[in-house]
C-alpha cells in the first residue's frame, strides 16, 4: 500500500507532466498495437483525399441529381461523390461555346446542367471503373449525361501519398517515441530521486524498483484496456516493449548515484 | 516537556549511564582509507564507536569528516580497511546530510512524513502526535504547510533533522547540522538528541566545524585533520 501511495503522492505533485506521460504511453503502445488499422485507414484517406482518379459527369437537371449522387455514393470502388459548383460549370461551359462562335452564349444556349465530381477508390482498375461510368450512363439515360475522361492523381499527389507510406508512419513513430522518452525519464527521474530520499528513512529496500514496478503494471492497465474493448485481445508484443523499455530505463537510473 | 529537554541533570545523567560505562562497539574501523582519484580523502582510521556515544567529528573544511560520515550512512565504500557493523540485526542509521536531501517541491510536514514507519509508530495519529511535540519544542508548528522549496535555512535544518530524529534511529548521523541555526536552535537541537541519548540510547554523530558551539556540548570530540584522527577526547564542558 506504501508503494501504491507513493506513486499517487508523486503522480498528484507533478500532475501535468503525468498526464502528458500517461496519455503518451496510451497513445503510442496503442498505436503500435493497432499499427496495421491505423495506417492502412489513414493509407485510404489519404488515398481518397490526395492521390484520387476521379472524372467530371454534366447531368441534366431534368435528372433528380442529388438521387444519382446518392446511388453511386453507396457503391463500391466509389470513393467519394460531390457536386461541382454551378459557376465553374458555367464559365467552363462558356469559354468552350464563346470559342465555337463569338455570337453564342452560355444563357442562348438554354442550358441546364448540374455537375458531379466521381472519385474513384486508388485500388480500383480500370475495368471497373468502366463499369461505374457505365452504370452512371444506364442510371440517368444516355441522353441526359456527358462524361468526361479518368483523370489520374497528379504527380505531387503521389509524392506525397508515397512519402506517407515510406516515412510519415516511421516519423510519427519516431517522434513520439522519442518524446514518451522524454518523459518516462523526467517522470521515473522523479520517482527515483524521491524514492531514494525516502528509502534512507525507512526500514525497506528498493523503494524505486518497487514503485516503478507499480507503475508499470498500472500503465500496462491503461495500454491494454483499449485493446480488449476495441480487438478484444491484448497485443503481447507492444506490452512487451512497454516492459523491456521500462526495465531498461530502470536499471539506467539505477547505476546513477542519487545521495 | 520544553524544560525537561533543556535541564542540565540529563547531562549529568547520560554522563553517568552512556559514556560511564564500556560498551560493545557498533562501528568498528580499522585502518580505513578513502581515496577520489589522487586526492587521500581519509587515511588509515583507527576507531570504534560505542552505543549511546554522543561523538563530536570536528576539523576544518576538506579535513574528511563528511568522507567518515558517508562511510558509516554506507553512502560511500573504503578503499582499503574494515569496516564493521555490529549492534542490532538491522542497525538503523538515519542520516541529516550537509545538503538536506529534502524533498523539494514538498511542504514540511510531507517531508516529516517520510519517516512514518507502520512498525514503529503502529498509527498515524501516534506519529501525528510526535511530529507536534517536536515541532513544538523548535517553534515549527506554525510552518508545516510551507513548501520546504521556499524554506529558509533553519527550517530546512530542522526539518532534515526532525525527518531524522522521527525515524527512531539507532544511530544519528549529523553533518553540519546547525550550519544555518544560531545558538538558541542548536542548544534545542542539543537537548533532545541528549534526552533521546539517554532515555533510548540513541548513539550520535555530528559532525561540525563550530569548535565553540560544541564547547558549550558534552559529548566526545574526535577532531580530524587532513584525513586523519589528530585528537580524540571529551569536550572542554565536562
Amino acid at each position: 500500500m506504501f508503494y501504491v501511495e507513493h506513486i499517487i503522492n508523486i503522480l498528484k505533485r507533478t500532475i501535468f507532466l503525468s498526464l502528458a506521460f500517461m496519455i503518451t504511453t496510451m497513445f503510442l503502445f496503442n498505436y503500435l498495437a493497432f499499427r496495421t488499422d491505423i495506417e492502412s485507414k489513414i493509407n485510404h484517406f489519404v488515398a481518397s483525399k490526395i492521390a484520387k482518379p476521379h472524372f467530371f459527369g454534366l447531368i441534366d437537371n431534368k435528372v433528380n441529381v442529388q438521387a444519382v449522387r446518392r446511388k453511386l455514393v453507396g457503391l463500391p470502388g466509389i470513393a467519394g461523390v460531390s457536386t461541382v459548383d454551378d459557376t465553374k460549370i458555367k464559365a467552363k461551359v462558356s469559354s468552350i461555346i464563346s470559342g465555337l462562335d463569338e455570337s453564342l452564349s452560355y444563357d442562348d444556349m438554354k442550358l441546364s446542367y448540374s455537375g458531379l465530381k466521381i472519385i474513384f477508390d486508388p485500388e480500383i482498375r480500370n475495368k471497373g471503373q468502366t463499369l461505374l461510368r457505365n452504370y452512371l450512363v444506364r442510371l440517368v439515360g444516355e441522353d441526359n449525361v456527358i462524361l468526361g475522361p479518368v483523370l489520374s492523381s497528379n504527380r505531387q499527389d503521389s509524392t506525397t501519398s508515397k512519402w506517407i507510406r515510406g516515412w510519415g508512419y516511421l516519423f510519427v513513430l519516431v517522434s513520439l517515441s522519442v518524446f514518451w522518452l522524454m518523459l518516462t525519464s523526467q517522470f521515473v527521474y522523479r520517482v527515483f530521486f524521491e524514492s531514494k530520499v525516502i528509502e534512507k528513512f525507512k526500514r525497506t529496500n528498493y523503494v524505486a524498483e518497487k514503485s516503478c514496478l507499480i507503475l508499470v503494471c498500472s500503465l500496462s492497465l491503461i495500454i491494454v484496456l483499449p485493446q480488449l474493448m476495441i480487438k478484444g485481445t491484448v497485443d503481447l508484443i507492444s506490452l512487451g516493449v512497454f516492459a523491456l523499455s521500462m526495465f531498461l530505463m530502470t536499471i539506467l537510473f539505477n547505476t546513477k548515484k542519487w545521495i | 516537556m520544553q524544560q525537561m529537554y533543556s535541564n542540565n541533570k540529563i547531562r549529568t545523567k547520560r554522563s553517568m549511564t552512556g559514556n560511564g560505562l564500556a560498551k560493545p562497539p557498533l562501528f568498528s574501523l580499522e585502518n580505513i582509507s578513502v581515496t577520489y582519484g589522487r586526492i587521500k580523502a581519509l587515511s588509515e582510521i583507527n576507531l570504534k564507536i560505542s552505543k549511546g556515544e554522543m561523538i563530536f567529528l570536528t576539523g576544518p573544511s576538506g579535513s574528511g569528516k563528511t568522507t567518515l560520515l558517508k562511510l558509516l550512512t554506507k553512502d560511500i565504500k573504503q578503499t582499503s580497511g574494515k569496516l564493521s557493523f555490529h549492534g542490532p540485526d538491522k542497525l538503523f542509521v538515519a542520516p541529516v546530510y550537509q545538503d538536506l536531501k529534502l524533498l523539494e517541491n514538498q511542504t514540511v510536514e510531507e517531508n516529516l512524513w517520510c519517516a512514518y514507519d507502520k512498525k514503529i509508530y503502529g498509527t498515524k495519529k501516534y506519529f501525528a502526535s510526535e511530529v507536534k511535540e517536536l515541532t513544538h519544542l523548535l517553534a515549527m508548528q506554525n510552518r508545516m504547510d510551507l513548501k520546504v522549496s521556499l524554506a529558509n535555512g533553519g527550517l530546512r535544518h530542522k526539518t532534515a533533522f526532525l525527518r531524522a530524529l522521527l525515524t527512531r534511529p539507532d544511530v544519528l548521523i549529523a553533518d553540519e547540522l546547525t550550519a544555518s541555526l544560531d545558538y538558541d536552535n542548536a542548544r534545542k537541537m542539543y537537548d533532545i538528541l541528549n534526552l533521546l541519548n539517554v532515555k533510548r540510547g540513541l548513539t550520535v554523530i555530528w559532525a561540525t566545524h563550530n569548535r565553540d558551539l560544541i564547547n558549550k556540548f558534552s559529548g566526545k570530540i574526535i577532531h580530524l585533520d587532513n584525513g586523519r584522527i589528530i585528537h580524540s577526547g571529551q569536550s572542554c564542558f565536562m
